[in-house]
């Protein structure tokens, strides 16, 4: 081995002449082959000399992508988790059950305002008294309920009570301190200018209105330091009755809500002001100081919050039996079909709804009629129920179902989720000799079949992936898609049931335009609509499924999809009494509802309310039953009288009219005239509805001033229906030691952070502070995107440079050390 | 021919000099350019979407409501709000789902409509259309034009940060109010549960004139 000058091979600039001279740098280690050892690296063969370098850059790379992606995710989790942590200081006492806001309520209660925004405190419930009259198919609910305002100054507060389904509030009476209040029905917003008239006299006012379809609040003025305040309110509501079984539900959880679990967190919330422009900003919760309220288990809870409770149940038939399930009952009997029912003295109030269940003696009625004359008018309510049958003897009728699921923008997030789930649950419980299709829509639709195939394991597959790859986008566009869904190309064949599902969240706007649609294209078919997400349009579902003689079923979440999709689908099975329609025979019926009468499923019962103009002829009721025809005939003489059916009738024909409202379309009902109509049938029927409120204020001052409350002093001059007994029961003196001792415990800890006011018009003005707007969320990813975007490509970018000039530094050398090899051997001897 | 045969056998000689490592940078800048452009599209909807919302926004009367600004939107023009000052104009939505959003402030369902007595509340994102909210100061003049053609004027009067679900709005107010709101902190990239409230109330057409005289 000898030493050796290396040379190096270079071209001459400009002449496309190559050069070699010696390398001018000084060889280090120079090898038998004259290859410094770091040349060594590159002169192999191309492939495997280049290939750990390749792979080191390349590597490399990934390492810093992989490290700023984790910094930034790090970054950010952290800012994240700050504010997270800001949110969670403010949040964590929100969960305690001593602050509660009106819709988290699931029974009657007073909620007095709060020292956190939004939010109130329920007030000490001192006594519950709940009289139900079940007469037929109609229960009547009377609610009295006696609170104190623990607090030492005036306030002004909500009395929310959770109503059932179907169910309309016509009565409403309080007593506050002294003074008695009985409410009369008006138009909302005369009601509320009486009411805001009263409270600014100072008097004793009560405002009730209905915020949603099942939940009103009761607004009550004035309310002085430590007054008690009795609300009593009638209600009515429909019996429910399915396979037989008769039920009734009256909201009664009462036990959890003086039971929060005592976190004490002291808040320091001060939010960067410098971004505001140059104003301050203002903490709109200065006082987070929290309480530590009393723990109740039920057992004490009964003691201190006593309910009674009393059932008058006249079925209308001989009674078989009556249980009710979370509750102990007495029962009395007074003939075969009455009992009246008790809750036992000393009964732990369950923390459920009080539910009570009855069945008739022997086989349940078929059919009853019961009449109600209100203002010359002669209102029906019949029902009837399909003859008992085995599902096996049912003619087996294979049934043609599409399925359009909505894919639209506004189903973006869970709702698609849901919906997706809901459809693939819908798929599997198919039946191979079914048949289906299934159609997708968003601002323009798809159908996934030419025709509806054969529900066999491919076609199902198909369906299954189809809907699997959906993603929500795009606008609503609902008419062609249902259009599409309403084409039956098998008109004539009657061996196949059709069935149309329709799995969307209602965001539309054409209402009209879509039940016109389903009237007119409907044919044989059946429109069934399963609801998606937490506020669906249920005006849409529940009229669309009543049109298209369907159901509507509503999944809120995900969890529920499987549960709610094997109900429907049991139904969607059976269906055992068809094309049924409502005449009446000698006597005119008008406004008969629901319009069209749905199919008939297993066990479930048609509910038809009407007006007939005279008690005479019949009423006869035809369909198709288990595939013959089938018809029912009830004399109208042999009505038995009934309570309540004028107003079970009104609530029916405001909800068909409030159905008419057009939301945001031009093709529905005027607003106005919709307003009218509803107006005209609830001042009819003393109903509170969308349009009329129920106002209360000063009828009589019941006793001077100065007097006790006991009842031998009362003036016998109550209002008709009034109830002394009720009304001036015990003073405080007459409370039994728990309750008495669960006030004083309650004035001393909770009173605190009830907000109340030395006066009454500041009572006014807290509570009206006091109700909250919730903010929609208002940030997009855009700008952390576009920044993590250009960080990947500059990255990219970055790392394609290395490569390439590691790459051509590379080639180079190879290129010259293959010249020199070359030159070598020709040196060679 | 032979041009093409040419082209075809670069082509493939480019092919053949493609490895691994280059299909993971593309993958990479791939990536980056989705992100990148995901927000580019966030942006330009938001700015496209109010050129047509304007245009919608012109056919509205007290007779009859806007146009649909485009065939299968879900939403409707309802008002427009003007802040001189900085020189911003703003179609407002009926509606505030997160998909309205996407193309123009919203006014939150259940408060008051312009010109009615309480707090009319408006949301927007914090990094499209309300990104000026942070700009706005104490006095400075909103206006807000109705479909009808009414135009009614606001002076700001206050803002302040709280919590989504306890904002501090008024709903039930006896004067008549405007709350603009987003997203609190107004440069952060993270969403979370503060919102940012400027509040305003509508000078009436009295103390207006008293202004002009």
């Amino acid at each position: 081995m000898q030493d050796r000058t290396r040379f190096v091979t270079k071209p001459v600039r400009g002449s496309g002449a190559f050069v070699t001279q010696p390398r001018p740098s000084g060889p280090s280690t120079v090898r038998w082959d004259g290859l410094r050892p770091a040349d060594d690296f590159f002169c192999r063969t191309r492939l495997t000399a280049r290939m750990p370098l390749a792979m080191l850059h390349v590597g490399i790379n990934l390492a810093i992508i992989l490290a700023i992606a984790l910094a930034s995710f790090a970054v950010m989790a952290t800012a994240g988790k700050a504010l997270a942590q800001q949110a969670a200081a403010i949040d964590a006492p929100v969960i305690r059950a001593t602050y509660v806001r009106p819709n988290d309520m699931n029974t009657g209660a007073l909620l007095l305002p709060s020292n956190r925004e939004g939010q109130y405190v329920e007030a000490p419930r001192l006594a519950s008294d709940v009289d139900i009259a079940v007469n037929g198919p109609i229960a009547r609910v009377k609610v009295t309920q006696r609170f104190e305002n623990p607090a030492d100054g005036w306030v002004e507060g909500i009395y929310v009570f959770p109503l059932p389904e179907n169910s309309a509030v016509d009565t409403l009476r309080m007593r506050v301190g002294d003074r008695l209040i009985e409410g009369v029905i008006k138009v909302r917003e005369e009601a509320r200018q009486i009411y805001e008239e009263a409270k600014r006299e100072g008097r004793k006012a009560a405002l009730l209105e209905q915020q949603r379809d099942n939940l009103f609040t009761n607004n009550i003025a004035n309310i002085g330091p430590g007054e008690t305040v009795i609300v009593y309110i009638e209600y009515q509501q429909t019996v429910r009755q399915d396979n037989g079984l008769f039920s009734l539900r009256f909201p009664m959880v009462v036990a959890p809500r003086y039971s929060p679990d005592p976190v004490i967190q002291t808040v320091d919330f001060s939010p960067n002001g410098e971004n505001g422009g140059g104003f301050g900003v203002v903490d709109p919760v200065p006082d987070r100081e929290t309480i530590e309220a009393p723990m109740l288990d039920p057992r004490e809870n009964a003691k201190i919050n006593p309910v009674t409770l009393t059932v008058r149940l006249a079925a209308g038939f001989p009674i078989g039996s009556v249980d009710s399930p979370y509750h102990e009952l007495i029962e009395r009997s007074e003939g075969d079909s009455v009992r009246i029912l008790s809750l036992k003295n000393d009964s732990v109030p369950a923390d459920r709804d009080f539910e009570l269940n009855w069945r008739a003696k022997g086989d349940a009625p078929g059919a009853a009629l019961f009449s109600e004359e209100v203002d010359g008018k002669h209102y029906l309510l019949a029902f009837l129920t399909p003859p008992e049958i085995a599902v096996d003897q049912l003619p087996k009728k294979d049934r043609e179902v599409i399925f359009i699921i909505d894919n639209s923008g506004s189903m973006a997030g869970e709702s698609i989720e849901q919906a997706k789930l809901a459809l693939d649950d819908a798929l599997s419980r198919l039946k191979p000799a079914d048949t289906f299709n299934v159609v997708r829509f968003d601002d323009t639709f798809e159908v996934l079949f030419d025709d509806a195939v054969r529900a066999d394991g491919e076609n199902i597959g198909i369906a299954r992936a189809f809907v699997q790859r959906l993603t929500a986008d795009g606008g609503t566009e609902m008419l062609p898609a249902l259009h599409a869904a309403l084409i039956d190309r098998h008109r004539g064949d009657t061996s196949r049931v059709r069935q149309v599902v329709f799995i969307t969240d209602g965001a539309i706007g054409n209402e009209q335009q879509l039940f016109d649609a389903i009237a007119q294209e409907r044919g044989r078919s059946r429109v069934f609509t399963v609801g998606i997400g937490s506020a669906p349009n249920s005006f849409f579902m529940t009229r669309a499924a009543e049109i298209g003689r369907g159901t509507f079923t509503q999944i809120g979440a995900v969890n529920e999809v499987q549960e709610k999709m094997g109900a429907f689908f049991a139904k969607l099975e059976n269906p055992v009494m068809t094309g049924l329609s409502v005449q009446g025979e000698g006597v005119k019926l008008s406004e008969a509802s629901p319009d069209p009468l749905p199919d008939l499923y297993k066990g479930e019962p048609v509910v038809l309310a009407a007006i007939a103009d005279k008690l005479d002829g019949q009423l006869a009721i035809a369909g198709e039953f288990a595939g013959k025809p089938w018809q029912v005939n009830m004399n109208l003489a042999d009505a038995a009288p009934g309570e309540g059916i004028g107003k079970l009738w009104a609530r029916r024909k405001i909800a068909s009219l409030e159905a008419q409202r057009s939301y945001g379309g031009a093709n529905g009902m005027d607003w106005e005239a919709v307003d009218r109509s509803v107006e005209a049938v609830a001042l009819a029927h003393h109903l509170v509805s969308s349009r009329t409120s129920l106002v209360a204020v000063d009828v009589k001052v019941t006793r001077p001033q100065g007097e006790g409350v006991a009842t031998t002093k009362l003036p016998l001059n109550l209002p008709a229906g009034w109830d002394a007994d009720k009304w001036f029961g015990d003073g405080e003196q007459a409370l039994p030691a728990p309750q008495k001792a669960f006030l004083q415990r309650f004035r001393q800890q909770v009173a605190g952070t009830i907000i109340a006011a030395s006066s009454q018009e500041a009572a006014a003005e807290l509570a009206r502070a006091n109700k909250a707007v919730l903010l929609p969320q208002s940030a997009t990813p855009a700008e952390r995107n576009m920044l993590l975007g250009i960080l990947l490509m500059l990255l990219a970018a970055f790392t394609a440079i290395l490569a390439r000039a590691y790459g051509s530094f590379g080639r180079k050398v190879i290129r010259t050390e293959q010249a020199r090899r070359r030159d070598d051997w020709k040196q060679l001897p | 021919m032979r041009r093409e045969a040419q082209v075809s056998s670069r082509l493939a000689r480019a092919v053949s000099r493609l490895r691994w490592h280059h299909a993971v940078v593309a993958a990479v800048f791939a990536a980056g350019l989705a992100l990148f452009g995901n927000g580019v599209w966030i942006k330009g909807k938001a700015v496209m979407a109010q050129f047509l919302l304007d245009r919608a926004f012109l056919t509205a009367s007290s007779s009859r409501p806007a146009d649909k600004p485009w065939g299968w939107a879900d939403i409707r023009p309802m008002a427009r709000i003007t802040a001189p000052r900085l020189g911003i104009r703003n179609i407002v939505l009926d509606a505030v789902s997160g998909e309205a959003l996407a193309f123009g402030p919203g006014h939150v369902p259940g408060t008051a409509l312009p010109g009615e007595t309480g707090t009319a509340v408006f949301s927007a994102h914090r990094d499209t259309h309300f990104a000026w909210l942070g700009d706005l100061q104490k006095g400075d003049t909103v206006l807000v034009e109705t479909g009808d053609g009414t135009v009614r004027q606001y002076r700001i009067r206050r803002a302040w940060v709280a919590r989504y679900d306890a904002p501090g709005i008024d709903r039930d107010a006896p004067e008549r109010l405007i709350a603009l709101t987003t997203c609190w902190p107004l440069d952060a990239i993270e969403r979370g549960d503060l919102r940012y409230i400027v509040e305003g109330i509508e000078v009436d057409a009295k103390e207006r004139a008293g202004q002009n005289l």
